[in-house]
């Protein structure tokens, strides 16, 4: 089961970042203390992975509560499956099509779309994301965290399956072909897809990545 | 193809860029701790906001229809797949294997369990099957014959029957609720489609041969060569480039037949 459902290229969130949470991978020492649930070893794997999956859900749902339920849905389901983890594999890869196939899940209920609905109403709350290449200077700061707030707004413009292969592409780094294993599409409609995601795109944020 | 095979405009680079300059997304830390806590100690509840409150939503008398419509369209759609196919007699001892399964021919209760539209039947040599589908169609697999069994007859929808005939000899007969349904069987060297008739369908080993004793059969090599072919005549259709055949039909083949009906009548009144 683990490392069928999804790939990841390398990199993480976003791909051209060092990011924290995938600088080192659990040893397989850690990975089959993991597959008998012992805590140490499941706290490991929480921390390599939590922020991987926060964010990967926050970046194609555009709400924190949201990202809160999934990532709460992912590490359910992990626990209730670390007995199928495979200790010679990367478990990211298992991860992001966990993740995926939670939001599409969310997508899919309409009590998440009456309930997004509100919360975008209200603002979409909650915390904000940290750009992750150790901008210091304030001015820089905001004027990066108002570009990602416009960059963000652009995404969720997009359609559900559209966003799906740009978010995974880009922030994430998965191939187009593992794409299209990880949500069950032809190679060739997610491409077409993903080249429509940066059409729109670019349109949208034209005035702001000049 | 690549991905990085893709030709992008300097503008969707730098959309690509702006998307892989997201950064890690800060979770609320008080949650990420409750989270980390529960994973390790296997006590994550579930959903907080469940996902399918689509049908409490729905008010009483919505959610009553909705079970109407479901339960009408169940009883509808069982309705027009039309009848089933039942055993209807078997002749002579032997083996019947049915999609793999051999099943002795005395064992009818066993056949009439595991034959089912689609299976691949094949009779042992000295055995018959007849198999009766309502008042729609006779079927008889002759002895060794290996054949799939017809889907069945649906009410409205006109779609063809299909059947591929492997080996042996299969003999049918159209009943009355026939009418506006076409039978298609198959077999290596061609064709025969049956709207209303009786006939039988041989398959040698290089060669097909279709007698028809009443009605008429469209027979062909393929869908673009089918030809009429009037009762009381055969049509040979050969493997390879050989011209096919029809001339008049071929005695044992008729006295079988006329066996089958014979041995049959009255099955559909």
């Amino acid at each position: 089961m683990q490392g069928e459902e999804g790939g990841r290229q390398g990199g993480g969130p976003g791909t051209g970042s060092k990011d924290p949470t995938t600088r080192t991978s659990l040893s397989k020492e850690t990975l089959e203390a993991a597959r008998r649930r012992e805590p140490d070893a499941l706290a490991a794997l929480f921390e390599r992975c939590f922020g991987r999956v926060y964010s990967l859900a926050y970046r194609l749902t555009g709400e924190h509560a949201t990202a809160e339920d999934v990532a709460q849905d992912v590490f359910l389901r992990v626990y209730n499956a670390a007995h199928q983890i495979d200790p010679s594999r990367d478990v990211e890869p298992w991860l992001t099509a966990i993740t995926h196939n939670a939001c599409r899940e969310r997508w899919r209920s309409r009590g998440h779309r009456l309930f997004s609905r509100s919360l975008s109403l209200n603002g979409g709350g909650g915390q904000k994301a940290t750009p992750v290449n150790g901008r210091k200077d304030p001015e820089l700061a905001t004027e990066s965290a108002e570009r990602e707030k416009l960059v963000m707004k652009a995404l969720m413009k997009l359609p559900e399956p559209m966003r799906v292969v740009v978010v995974l592409h880009d922030y994430q780094g998965v191939s187009h072909d593992k794409i299209a294993r990880l949500t069950k599409t032809r190679h060739s409609a997610v491409r077409k897809r993903y080249s429509r995601a940066l059409a729109r795109l670019r349109d949208e944020l034209k005035d702001v990545l000049r | 193809m690549k991905d990085h095979d893709m030709k992008l405009t300097p503008e969707e680079k730098r959309v690509q860029e702006a998307i892989r300059d997201l950064g890690v997304v800060d979770a609320d830390e008080a949650f990420r701790e409750r989270l980390k806590h529960d994973f390790m100690r296997g006590t994550i509840a579930g959903r907080q906001r469940p996902l399918g409150f689509r049908v409490a939503l729905r008010p009483a008398w919505q959610i009553a229809f909705l079970i109407a419509v479901a339960v009408t369209a169940g009883f509808l759609l069982l309705w027009a797949r039309g009848p089933s196919w039942k055993v209807h007699a078997v002749l002579g001892k032997g083996k019947i294997i049915v999609n793999d399964q051999a099943v002795d021919s005395h064992a009818f209760a066993r056949l009439s369990e595991l034959i089912r539209a689609r299976a691949r039947v094949q009779v042992s040599e000295g055995t018959e099957l007849d198999l009766l589908g309502d008042d729609v169609l006779l079927l008889e697999l002759a002895s060794g014959s290996d054949v799939t069994i017809p889907d069945r007859p649906r009410r409205w929808f006109t779609k063809p029957l299909e059947s591929v005939l492997y080996a042996g000899e299969i003999r049918l007969q159209t009943g009355p609720s026939f009418a506006g349904h076409r039978l298609r069987v198959q077999t290596a060297e061609g064709h025969i489609e049956v709207t209303g008739t009786a006939v039988s369908v041989y398959k040698g080993n290089d060669f097909t041969c279709v007698c028809v004793l009443e009605g008429t059969a469209r027979i062909g090599k393929d869908e673009g060569r089918m030809e009429d072919v009037a009762a009381g005549l055969r049509k040979v259709m050969f493997s390879g480039d050989q011209p096919s055949v029809v001339t008049a039909i071929e005695p044992h083949h008729e006295e079988e037949l006329l066996k089958f009906l014979n041995r049959n009548k009255g099955v559909f009144d």
